[in-house]
């Protein structure tokens, strides 16, 4: 009589889908380290207290009247800074330069308009993912190639501004990180910075004011034309110049953290290859898996705000006029509120996660950027078969400071078979 | 077409009540008037055909994709 062995008789084990980093960018220790001190402590390099655990971000956020956000003209003592962050935001009505009752108003219009916008304009946002990532090659570098290009592609399209090459994208992207830049150089006045920032700022608004000139009627469904209606129902003076100031806005807010996003879901997809095939066979996963993406390894690392009163916060005393950083990207991993924090999980309901930032300054463009996350990764499971890290380089860095993504990224592509591509084009219905 | 609502995932932003006004409130607090109603997870009825364009809007627009779409 033979006897089986246990391993013989094991039911074929049924792997659950998730992934994780290969290795979590130094940032990441930082976090881990400050967690064995508390949820907040002052940090003598930023000059400001770092916030980590997701309860008090949130609380932070969620509370503009105690914490406000930096850029409010009286937390501003500079003149001089005050105009560089209006010129890198757009202009003094920019929706990020509002406050109170009139940010509510504009906040909640904008996020409509800019929603239904992309839901309308969805199978265009299909065709531009397909349209850029079709005509990888199989060495590429993938923000030059794909995560400068799309961002800025879908937002001329909500816009319906005339079609731009390659290198005009590149010039948009160039110019909008130029000018983010600009803003966040107002901490700490380098002067090149500052002045590559007041540049591209120009730029930008040198590009978009003869159209927003053009639709002054307000007829179309374009963004432009809605922000001139949404603006006029809020404001009685409503301009040229505001309508201006929104536009940047959305330049300024969804194409440097959107490129960062998509080479982040490259990132992940390129170093965990076990994710291709759940993703290809049940196209559901693919809403977890951003979600999952923009919780692990968020493209906006965190927020900044300032305390408006003397205020207790877990055990730590904070003054009025203080720095408070909150780092979203560790709250999303607080071990406190998740399982298994660092895995991306695709067997359960997205899990709730402070990338779009909470509150009242919620991400007005939250929608366009989960459309173009989907509709990218649609794409990329339609033409390749999978992408992974290029040996010949370095291993790519987490560039940025509060917006972080894996950069320069070079990867080896593998095409889809020929004869594979039409049957995904019919699999592909659950949408 | 129905909508599960998590009552526990809603963070009360208030961004489906511009994007769906005819389905979605806000009370005198702020917080969603459905509160009222439920908690957990909020089942609706069968939603008219005329508000199921509204009804996607909101469920696209909510930042924390609270607002499940239910195919009837």
């Amino acid at each position: 009589m033979s006897h089986r062995s246990a391993a013989d008789v094991i039911e074929p084990h049924i792997r659950p889908v998730e992934g994780r980093l290969p290795e979590d960018p130094p940032l990441y220790a930082e976090y881990q380290q400050q967690r064995k001190e508390g949820a907040i402590r002052w940090d003598k390099s930023r000059r400001g207290w770092s916030v980590i655990s997701f309860d008090l971000c949130k609380e932070i956020e969620d509370n503009e009247v105690l914490y406000a956000h930096p850029d409010r003209r009286d937390l501003v003592n500079d003149e001089e800074v005050y105009k560089m962050i209006q010129l890198s935001h757009g202009g003094e009505r920019a929706l990020i330069l509002l406050q109170g009752a009139e940010h509510r108003a504009m906040h909640g219009s904008m996020a409509r308009d800019i929603s239904s916008r992309t839901r309308s304009l969805r199978p265009r946002v299909q065709q531009l993912a397909d349209h850029y990532v079709e005509r990888l090659g199989e060495r590429i570098e993938f923000i030059e190639d794909l995560a400068n290009l799309l961002p800025t592609a879908v937002i001329s399209t909500v816009f319906d501004l005339p079609w731009l090459d390659d290198e005009q994208q590149l010039r948009v992207a160039r110019d909008c990180t130029a000018a983010i830049g600009g803003a966040r150089e107002t901490l700490e006045r380098d002067s090149q910075a500052w002045r590559d920032g007041a540049e591209g700022a120009r730029k930008l608004s040198e590009m978009l004011m003869p159209f927003v000139l053009q639709r002054e009627a307000a007829e179309g469904e374009d963004l432009i034309s809605r922000f001139w209606r949404t603006g006029r129902e809020v404001f009685d003076d409503w301009t040229a110049d505001d309508v201006l100031a929104q536009c940047r806005t959305v330049f300024f807010a969804g194409s440097n953290s959107s490129t960062h996003f998509l080479a982040n879901i490259m990132y992940v997809l390129a170093t965990n290859p076990q994710l291709w095939e759940p993703l290809r066979e049940e196209p559901k996963r693919i809403k977890v898996f951003i979600e999952e993406v923009l919780r692990v390894i968020p493209p906006v690392q965190g927020r900044v705000r300032i305390a408006t009163e003397d205020v207790e916060l877990d055990g730590q005393s904070v003054r009025a006029g203080d720095v408070l950083y909150l780092f979203n990207a560790a709250a999303n991993r607080d071990p406190v509120r998740f399982d298994r924090p660092e895995m991306l999980d695709l067997e359960q309901k997205p899990r709730l996660h402070l990338t779009f930032n909470s509150g009242p300054r919620a991400c007005a463009g939250s929608s366009t950027a989960r459309a173009e996350g989907e509709e990218f990764v649609r794409a990329l499971l339609r033409w390749f078969d999978g992408a992974a890290l290029d040996p010949g380089y370095p291993a790519p860095d987490f560039m940025g400071q509060l917006n972080r993504g894996f950069a320069p990224l070079h990867l080896i592509m593998t095409r889809r078979p020929e004869h594979m591509l039409s049957d995904d084009a019919k699999d592909d219905g659950d949408r | 077409m129905k909508y599960v609502l998590d009552l526990n995932r809603c963070q009360d932003h208030g961004q489906c009540v511009f994007a769906a006004p005819n389905l979605f409130a806000l009370d005198e607090n702020g917080k969603l008037s459905i509160r009222r109603e439920a908690d957990g997870e909020y089942e609706s009825g069968e939603i008219p055909e005329g508000l199921i364009d509204e009804l996607e809007e909101a469920a696209g627009i909510c930042p924390v994709q609270a607002i499940e779409l239910i195919d009837g």
